[in-house]
């Protein structure tokens, strides 16, 4: 009797054992619905807020500009494009809710790339209105940021022959015009669809309401996004052009902004914008971010997250751009580039993902 | 005496019906509830008309997936089936259809491939050759108005509640012996990785991330799984045992996606009764049925068996054999099982694996020429997360790309992967030998030496 309560109690006490030998990430009470908050507010918000400011400084350019067509006018409209793409591109990290569902579904509205230069260019030919009001109801080829910039620059011709466009066809500053409007009205749809006085998305996914079914669901939701993003860059922004996937054939029609050559911009901004998710810090202002979640689970493993943030900046900051030039003159920066990028993918999307116990997929089908 | 107690211990005789019809229509009013929930959930769409590209099982390539129209009428029969399985409705017919419809969109695709679906349909093919349409059924019904018999008794063979507990006892056994492992006991993973997912939860969510909990609950877990079918066979600890299923399930239900899972279980562990157990529940409710009078069983000398149950054993034997064989194949292969996870299906391996993965496709052409392939251009979300953590989903999808090359008239191709992986808990390692053309290694049951060992588990 003795001997096999005896055994009984070492078979029950091993697990006991266990625990206490093993307990190292046991017990740490993160708030997932906090941290969501925080990276609504010290993030995601602030980036489209300053998106909507960029828009308006673009609005206001462009209707200088075409008020006083000159290199100035241009120069600064150019100015206040590069601006507003960079607070866009920083929001892809945070591309979901109003940017992708419907009814508001934003995203194709504002920033369908490569931009669609023949609807453009039939848009221009046409005689149809080309106000904020009936661009809201035309393609998304026709609108958004890839259009301005490709109404703004001229990789060949430069900027007198741009401004030579813009004085051949009143038309192209009409057009201009409708477009930046349009935009600010699209920027100030995702500031009230995120605001919490507005549509409060933000409190949608911080308490893990609606589609996002729960809050752990929400947060890798947003981890996903940041994933994505970082896939994004690797693939659509510099393996497509780079002819990664065509047999190493160069693909320049693939370049995202090859008419402003924003290029590797774009890639950097992106990468800031899933960055500034993963550390909860946006300028000076640090709230709570998936860093902090992951310091809970796997401490160690921010640092390599962060060298690989790093190394992937440094790389892009190296290449001889524009991206356009780079993709045949410096291959061996853009390889190094991808790699970089593609680094900072593996260690998120495997070992971070692992920490996090985030199963990387949308579909919530039943398991095992 | 003696030759009676065998003949009870080879199933023959007869039992009180009412437990083997109330599996019956538990079985069949789950399955039909099951597809319900698919359609409404819009996972028929998600899982079968989405794919532009389907992973079928080895020796199953001829397995094809359906149109739309063609998917959801292959569901919609599966519920109808299960329908008559539930009210004993062309018993044999509905067995049949739905054994064979449900086990076509089974096979459709590896991604979509689940344990407990494996166990619907080797009870499906069971409840086939089960004659369990004989009482409380349409059939007996229809029987009866069309010969005008009498009422028959509510008795139905022994054997079938024999091979149900045979059949069950096994899927425990097998889960439990697969989690006699080293990251199940000694790591407590992957519920370790699973639990911190709940730590939201009211009241209960601050233990979630407690590593006591996960190490209690895999020990749990396996003691659970190795020894309930002796507990609910144990009329004495019966009770208890069945509680113990009950919380088990619901536990393990409400924290973890895994489906009817719970509900069949549920259902199928009362196969472990006594015969006639519904009748207690009837009493509490206050309409009593008694319990029928049993004819006697086969005294000796023992009948000889006509042909047809002659047949029917020899079924079961080799079905039984099969049932043993398929989950010990998995100790045949080299390494570690749940990495390379060869013989890993169809062997109640269950809830042993949290991976997350990444897999890069390099096409190399016959001029040199290399493409990238990034399969989130080809395969549905969870196909992706399917295919980047199994090998031989792997080496499927670089058939594919070899065969999509030759189809496109861009002859031969070299297909190589840079795979990572990280395995319950442990950093990403390699996966796949990155210098092996996977579009010259063949699909086969052979071990693949083409997938990397697992290094021993470092620290945290």
């Amino acid at each position: 009797m003795t001997t096999r309560f005896l055994r009984l109690s070492a078979l029950f006490a091993l697990p006991a054992l266990l625990a206490v030998s093993c307990g190292d990430t046991a017990g740490d009470d993160f708030d997932r619905s906090a941290m969501l908050r925080s990276i609504g507010e010290t993030v995601i918000l602030p980036t489209y807020r300053d998106f909507a400011a960029g828009a308006r400084a673009l609005d206001a350019a462009s209707a200088a500009f075409c008020a006083s067509p000159s290199a100035e006018t241009l120069d600064a409209t150019q100015q206040a494009f590069w601006d507003a793409k960079g607070f866009l591109k920083e929001a892809e990290a945070s591309a979901y809710g109003p940017h992708t569902d419907n009814p508001l579904r934003l995203g194709p509205r504002v920033d369908f790339w490569p931009a669609r230069t023949d609807s453009v260019d039939a848009l221009l030919a046409a005689e149809d209105a080309v106000d904020a009001e009936a661009l809201a109801s035309r393609g998304a080829g026709e609108v958004g940021l890839p259009a301005i910039g490709y109404l703004l620059h001229d990789p060949t011709g430069g900027d007198e022959a741009v401004l030579a466009a813009f004085e051949a066809d009143a038309r192209r500053c009409a057009y201009l015009e409708g477009l930046a409007a349009y935009l600010v009205e699209s920027a100030d749809a995702y500031v009230t669809a995120w605001d919490p006085s507005g549509g409060d998305h933000l409190g949608e996914l911080a308490e893990g309401r609606g589609l996002y079914v729960d809050v752990f669901r929400a947060a890798s939701h947003v981890f996903e996004q940041v994933l994505w993003t970082i896939e994004n860059v690797r693939e659509l922004k510099l393996g497509k052009p780079f002819g990664k996937r065509d047999g190493g054939v160069l693909q320049p029609g693939q370049l995202e902004a090859p008419y402003s050559g924003r290029s590797l911009q774009d890639a950097i901004d992106a990468l800031r914008g899933a960055e500034a998710v993963y550390l909860g810090r946006r300028g000076e202002v640090q709230g709570i971010g998936l860093r902090d979640w992951l310091l809970t689970r796997r401490p160690a493993l921010d640092a390599e997250v962060q060298a690989a943030f790093g190394d992937a900046y440094a790389a892009l900051e190296a290449v001889e751009g524009p991206l356009r030039q780079a993709i045949e003159s410096d291959a061996a920066g853009v390889e190094d580039a991808y790699q970089a990028v593609k680094e900072l993918q593996l260690v998120l999307s495997v070992d971070v993902a692992q920490a996090l116990a985030i199963t990387v997929t949308f579909n919530p089908t039943d398991g095992d | 005496m003696a030759r009676a107690a065998a003949a009870l211990a080879l199933g023959r005789g007869e039992v009180d019906a009412a437990s083997l019809v109330l599996f019956r229509i538990a079985f069949g009013a789950l399955m039909t509830a099951n597809v319900v929930r698919y359609e409404a959930m819009g996972w028929v769409d998600d899982l079968f008309v989405a794919p532009t590209l389907a992973f079928p099982y080895w020796g199953f390539e001829w397995v094809r997936p359906l149109p739309a129209p063609g998917i959801h009428a292959l569901f919609a029969l599966v519920a109808v089936a299960a329908l008559g399985i539930a009210l004993g409705a062309f018993y044999r017919l509905s067995c049949a259809v739905f054994f064979l419809a449900f086990t076509y969109i089974e096979l459709i695709d590896r991604t979509t491939y689940l344990n407990h679906y494996y166990l619907v349909s080797v009870l499906a093919a069971l409840l086939f050759f089960m004659p369990l349409h004989r009482v409380a059924s349409v059939d007996a019904w229809r029987r009866r108005r069309r010969t005008g018999e009498a009422k028959p008794l509510f008795v139905l063979p022994r054997w079938p509640l024999s091979v149900l507990r045979l059949q069950i006892g096994l899927v425990y056994v097998f889960a439990g012996l697969a989690k006699v492992h080293g990251d199940w006991l000694l790591a407590a993973e992957p519920l370790a990785t699973w639990l911190p997912r709940h730590t939201d939860l009211p009241l209960v969510g601050g233990l979630m991330d407690e590593r006591w909990l996960a190490y209690a609950m895999s020990w749990a877990g396996m003691l659970f799984d190795l020894t309930i079918p002796f507990w609910l066979s144990w009329r004495r600890s019966r009770a208890v045992a069945y509680a113990a299923v009950l919380a088990f399930h619901a536990v393990t239900g409400f924290l973890f996606p895994i489906g009817i899972f719970p509900w069949l279980m549920s259902a199928a562990a009362t196969v472990f009764f006594e015969p006639g157990w519904p009748r207690h529940f009837a009493r509490l409710v206050g309409r009593p049925r008694t319990a029928p009078a049993l004819p006697p069983t086969p005294g000796c000398p023992l009948r000889p068996l006509r042909p047809r149950q002659l047949f029917a054993r020899v079924v079961l034997g080799v079905h039984f054999a099969v049932q043993l064989l398929l989950p010990l194949r998995q100790h045949l292969y080299p390494g570690e099982r749940t990495w390379h996870e060869q013989g890993f299906r169809f062997a109640w391996n269950v809830m042993l694996v949290e991976k997350t993965a990444m897999v890069d496709f390099r096409v190399v052409d016959a001029a040199g020429g290399e493409t990238v392939v990034h399969p989130r251009e080809i395969l549905t979300p969870l196909q992706r997360r399917m295919m980047t953590t199994q090998p031989d989903m792997i080496l499927s999808f670089a058939h594919h790309l070899r065969d999509r090359w030759a189809a496109e008239g861009r002859g031969e191709v070299e297909v190589y992967v840079d795979a990572w992986c990280a395995l319950n808990g442990r950093r990403r390692q390699r996966f796949i030998d990155p210098e092996v053309d996977l579009a010259r290694v063949e699909a086969s049951l052979a071990p693949r030496d083409w997938v990397l060992p697992l290094a021993p588990r470092d620290g945290r």
